[in-house]
């Protein structure tokens, strides 16, 4: 554990939307993490947290407005164009919508084809082969390869998704609530199967999704965001068992169990109220006006994001060293 | 809301003003000369007094200019290069409300009648009635309106004598060129309400009405009609500024003294005052229009209405 | 045509020309008359011509045929036939012979996936499924409440039922309201309809319940469009609606799919608590077992049209008896399970309903599947008063070797 190589670093990660003359979305906040390589870095939230934002700001596809994505060494938002289209071979990403993300006017290998094109990395036959492999690795078979996305279910479109970012052979993917859209019963088969090709590929995840239990389950480590900022971040057995943050509390406490027993038994922690409007938020602790806890201080000033344990960053004014 | 009208207004003055600059330098650089059109052969000099009475033989620019300060200082468009002794403002004041009384006219039927046609339709869809609304729909918008003014003037006028062919004035002689006028529009706004509705009509609010035990009548009163009319009031700001541009070729075919008519022929004669001044008319009509269309939808959609306010 | 217009535009032209360098040029005699002869006669003529070209006819046999296109073509468009789709048509069999029951002030849940038939059968008892398109049964089918068969009411009685007796609340808040109609008009509408009450009287009852679904500032809101609401405070104004008649059954349908975990967490207390103050039986419609663990009485669990198992909270998630409803609850990730272990999953996906399998429907997805499954759709073993199951696999001569034992074990209730 304790040598883990960085792959990607997040300092400082801010990324503002401008609405109107004086009104400011901040989507993401100040926000700092680091992944590394090999492991799955859950995302989780709220609708409205930005977690998607940030998702998208740390492969690149959004401009940062402040602060620095690291990969591999390099602050990504300094590339030039080449550079840009270098590193969209390392970085992919999986939509939520299955059905929203993949051109209706396309056959599945065309679109599965695309990335190889774009990057010449495979010509004719070879790629043909290169596609049929694909199919096969996400569970779908070859004749699959010249029908469109309608003619498959919400679950193997997201497989053919799969397939799409996979074809470059990327190392490091966001998976960008890949499984929401999807049948309990699908969604178990499409985790499996990004779990099964992490462990054969290596690779990087950075998996974005409001469902704690799934996060949980595939997630090293888990971070927990709210309006744009990230309020708490750890491994993700400690966030289960040791939650600090109320937030994440609340959070937790709202997952319904399926087990009629413990969910008898079980405090949930309510938490009043609907998340505020990331619009012009005010200043100090963005959960303060929810929070039962909050203090004086809590509406002032801005928590900062501490280690208050090994490898568990908190931002809260309660918790302190 | 008060706030936001107000800057639409001041978007419209700026896109006046561009429109009048353009148009200003389009027509003086144009090829043609309303000189020439207007005397064919006259002696050189001759044309060359008329030329200095219009000012034309100033720069375009200096003429830019005198041309803003008058129009701006007293509203004037300068007076016609053809039609001598007449400005351009007193065409428009002669012939608009003749186009506009047509127009109106027309307009009301069109949604009016358009859209009780698409509720029916969407309402009975598949059934008899919509087969013949829609059958009819396609058909009234494949067939030009010189057409349909011609087999009506065939018919109605010619053949059956039920109504005057031509003139102007009386009551009876609006209901040819009314009826042409219509049709077309009809069919489209019917067209346009019909698919309107029946996309509400999958809308989930409506399935809560219904399961609110609401019967149809009221559902369709309280839950779809309006809301289907949305996309319609889009159509109706083209269509009021339209009014008075009037359909040329139905002016044209009833013998109608609107402004269409004046319009093409200005054009065709370079007459470059009135060709401006027309064009300023039908941009602030234009421009008009679509505030008014963002009041109306306003009325029509609350979230426009309290957002903007 | 050519010559007349002309002919025109010269006479009106000088006409109009005014100038002081000529004299003016009057055509007299300018009137009707002048202009119409030559107009009519044209025309007159044209329509002469016309009728003895046959080239002419055949042009308007091709224009009407291209009318014709154009009007065919848009009923074949992605709208009509997505809308034939999605509901249950006299085709896709969506609902296949089910029989249940609600008691009054209990809680039932349906459990399925998304094309399971849980939606169609909630619809079909509110007579909610779009008429021309679905038929529900053939004869036999009975939907009784208070002694009534749902089924034989007319569109009039069937309306006094829904939001009086019968209320339902739908998936996605963020549309199932009327976006040009205030919150609070919305809510007296169901009372105005369902009483001999004012309009005045009625906004009240809105009032109170606003209040009773905990929204405050309550009477603001009454006056509010539903875009100011967000997400959940949508949901709450749905249950108002739904509840204001004080309704003896309240029909869920996913009612917090659409809402974020915490809110979903408030909505279903809500539920519950209003169902228990109001003694209001409901049905609610889900695809997560999990949010119903704490709410429900009863779950019947639907695969493909068909109840597969029924029975108490307790019964189906300790002790189910269909593999379906066990990898339902299996492919769930739980909080205290081993990280990145493989989750328990289903291969494959549901059957097509259009031609739907003859044997049990489950069949093609289950890893205990035999012969006879294929063949035979199964009996129902009951296994308590309140549990039943349709699977081959307690019937005696099933083959048993490699089924987990919760499934076959039979008598009380075993943990986990």
């Amino acid at each position: 554990m304790a040598t883990k190589e960085v792959l990607i670093e997040v300092k400082n990660l801010k990324k503002h939307f401008k609405i109107s003359k004086n009104s400011v979305l901040k989507a993401v906040d100040n926000v700092s993490f680091n992944i590394y390589k090999g492991e799955t870095l859950g995302l989780v939230g709220e609708s409205g947290c930005g977690k998607t934002t940030c998702g998208k700001t740390v492969m690149g596809l959004y401009e940062a407005t402040e602060g620095e994505v690291i990969y591999d060494g390099v602050n990504i938002h300094k590339f030039n164009n080449r550079e840009k289209k270098e590193f969209a071979k390392k970085a992919q990403i999986i939509f939520q919508d299955p059905y929203s993300s993949l051109n209706p006017r396309m056959t599945v290998g065309d679109i599965i084809g695309e990335g190889i094109d774009i990057h010449s990395l495979y010509k004719g036959k070879e790629r043909e082969e290169k596609i049929f492999e694909l199919l096969e690795t996400v569970g779908l078979n070859r004749e699959h390869v010249s029908r469109f996305p309608h003619e498959f279910s919400g679950g193997q479109r997201q497989r053919i998704g799969i397939a799409r970012a996979l074809a470059i052979e990327p190392d490091f993917i966001v998976c960008d609530e890949p499984i929401s859209a999807l049948d309990v019963s699908i969604q178990a088969q499409v985790v499996n199967l990004l779990i099964e090709l992490q462990r054969k590929r290596g690779l990087t995840y950075l998996f974005i999704a409001h469902d704690l239990s799934m996060i949980k389950h595939i997630s090293d480590r888990v971070g927990v965001m709210y309006l744009g900022s990230m309020v708490e971040f750890t491994t993700s057995e400690n966030l289960y068992k040791k939650p600090l943050h109320p937030y994440t509390q609340a959070l937790l406490s709202a997952i319904p169990i399926p087990d009629p027993k413990e969910e008898k038994v079980k405090k949930r922690i309510p938490i009043d109220g609907e998340i505020p409007s990331p619009i012009n938020s005010p200043p100090g602790c963005k959960f303060a006006s929810r929070c039962k806890h909050a203090m004086e201080i809590c509406t002032k000033e801005v928590p900062e994001f501490i280690e208050v344990e090994k490898e568990h960053f908190v931002s809260c004014h309660m918790i302190r060293k | 809301m008060l706030k936001f009208i107000i800057k639409r207004v001041w978007y419209s003055l700026i896109t006046l003003f561009l429109i009048i600059t353009a148009t200003f330098f389009l027509i003086a650089g144009a090829p043609g000369d309303p000189i020439a059109a207007k005397v064919g052969q006259m002696p050189e000099k001759a044309q060359e007094v008329i030329r200095v009475k219009y000012g034309l033989d100033k720069p375009v620019t200096e003429r830019y200019f005198i041309y803003m300060k008058n129009l701006l200082t007293t509203g004037d468009f300068g007076e016609s290069i053809i039609y001598t002794g007449q400005s351009a403002n007193d065409v428009i004041k002669k012939n608009a409300p003749i186009s506009a009384k047509v127009g109106i006219i027309a307009l009301a039927l069109q949604i009016t009648i358009g859209v009780l046609l698409g509720l029916i339709s969407a309402l009975n869809r598949e059934k008899i009635g919509d087969h013949i609304i829609r059958v009819w729909v396609v058909i009234a918008i494949c067939v030009p309106s010189f057409v349909v003014a011609a087999l009506l003037q065939y018919f109605i006028a010619f053949k059956w004598k039920l109504v005057p062919v031509f003139g102007w004035g009386q009551l009876k002689h609006y209901i040819l060129p009314v009826t042409t006028y219509a049709i077309g529009g009809i069919a489209s706004y019917t067209k346009f309400m019909r698919s309107s509705t029946i996309s509400v009509m999958t809308e989930d609010y409506v399935l809560t009405a219904k399961a609110k035990g609401c019967k149809k009548p009221r559902v369709v009163r309280k839950h779809i009609t309006r809301n289907s009319m949305i996309p319609i009031v889009t159509m109706i700001g083209p269509a009021v500024a339209g009014i008075f541009g009037g359909s040329f070729i139905i002016e044209k075919m009833f013998s109608i003294p609107g402004l269409g008519n004046y319009y093409v022929k200005a054009v065709s004669d370079s007459d470059y005052t009135m060709i401006i001044g027309l064009t300023i008319f039908f941009a602030i009509l234009y421009t008009l229009a679509l505030i008014l269309v963002d009041i109306l939808y306003g009325i029509v959609d609350p979230r426009i209405r309290v957002t903007e306010s | 045509m050519n010559s007349l217009e002309s002919n025109v535009e010269v006479l009106k032209n000088e006409m109009t020309v005014t100038d002081d360098m000529f004299e003016r040029v009057g055509i007299k005699g300018l009137d009707d008359e002048a202009i119409n002869k030559p107009s009519l006669t044209y025309w007159a003529d044209v329509w002469r011509r016309f009728k003895s070209n046959k080239l002419a006819i055949v042009g308007l046999v091709l224009l009407i045929f291209v009318v014709l296109t154009i009007y065919i073509g848009p009923s074949l468009s992605g709208k009509d036939y997505q809308y034939m789709d999605s509901s249950a048509t006299g085709t896709a069999y969506a609902v296949r012979g089910i029989d249940f029951y609600l008691n009054k002030g209990e809680n039932l849940a349906i459990v399925g996936e998304s094309g399971c038939g849980k939606t169609v059968t909630a619809k079909a008892i509110m007579g909610l499924l779009p008429k021309p398109q679905s038929v529900i049964g053939e004869g036999g089918s009975e939907i009784n409440f208070k002694g009534k068969n749902l089924l034989h009411l007319d569109e009039a009685e069937m309306s006094k039922i829904r939001g009086k007796e019968i209320s339902m609340i739908f998936q996605d808040p963020m549309t199932s309201l009327n976006p040009t109609m205030k919150i609070g008009d919305q809510i007296a509408e169901s009372v105005f309809l369902h009483s001999n009450m004012s309009h005045r009287e009625s906004r009240n009852i809105a009032l109170k319940m606003l209040e009773l679904v905990r929204i405050p500032n309550a009477k603001v809101r009454l006056n509010q469009y539903p875009f100011e609401f967000s997400g959940g405070m949508r949901q709450r104004a749905m249950i108002a609606i739904a509840l204001a008649c004080n309704p003896n059954v309240l029909i869920a349908d996913e009612p917090t799919t659409a809402l974020d975990v915490t809110i979903q967490a408030q909505i279903m207390d809500l539920i519950a608590d209003l169902q228990k103050e109001l003694n209001t039986g409901v049905i609610l419609v889900t695809h997560d077992l999990g949010v119903v663990a704490s709410v429900a009485d009863r779950i019947q669990v639907m695969y493909a049209g068909k109840i597969v198992e029924r029975g108490t909270v307790d019964e189906i998630f300790y002790n189910p008896k269909h593999p379906y409803t066990l990898a339902l609850l299996n492919s769930v990730p739980k909080l205290n399970s081993n990280h990145k272990e493989t989750l328990y999953s289903l291969t494959g996906t549901p059957p097509d309903l259009i031609n739907p399998p003859v044997g049990c429907p489950f069949a093609a997805r289950c890893e205990h599947g035999m012969k006879i499954c294929r063949v035979k759709h199964p009996e129902t073993t009951s296994f308590s008063k309140t549990q039943e199951c349709s699977c081959w696999l307690h019937d005696k001569r099933a083959e048993l070797s490699g089924v987990p034992e919760v499934l076959v074990k039979r008598g009380e209730v075993c943990g986990y």
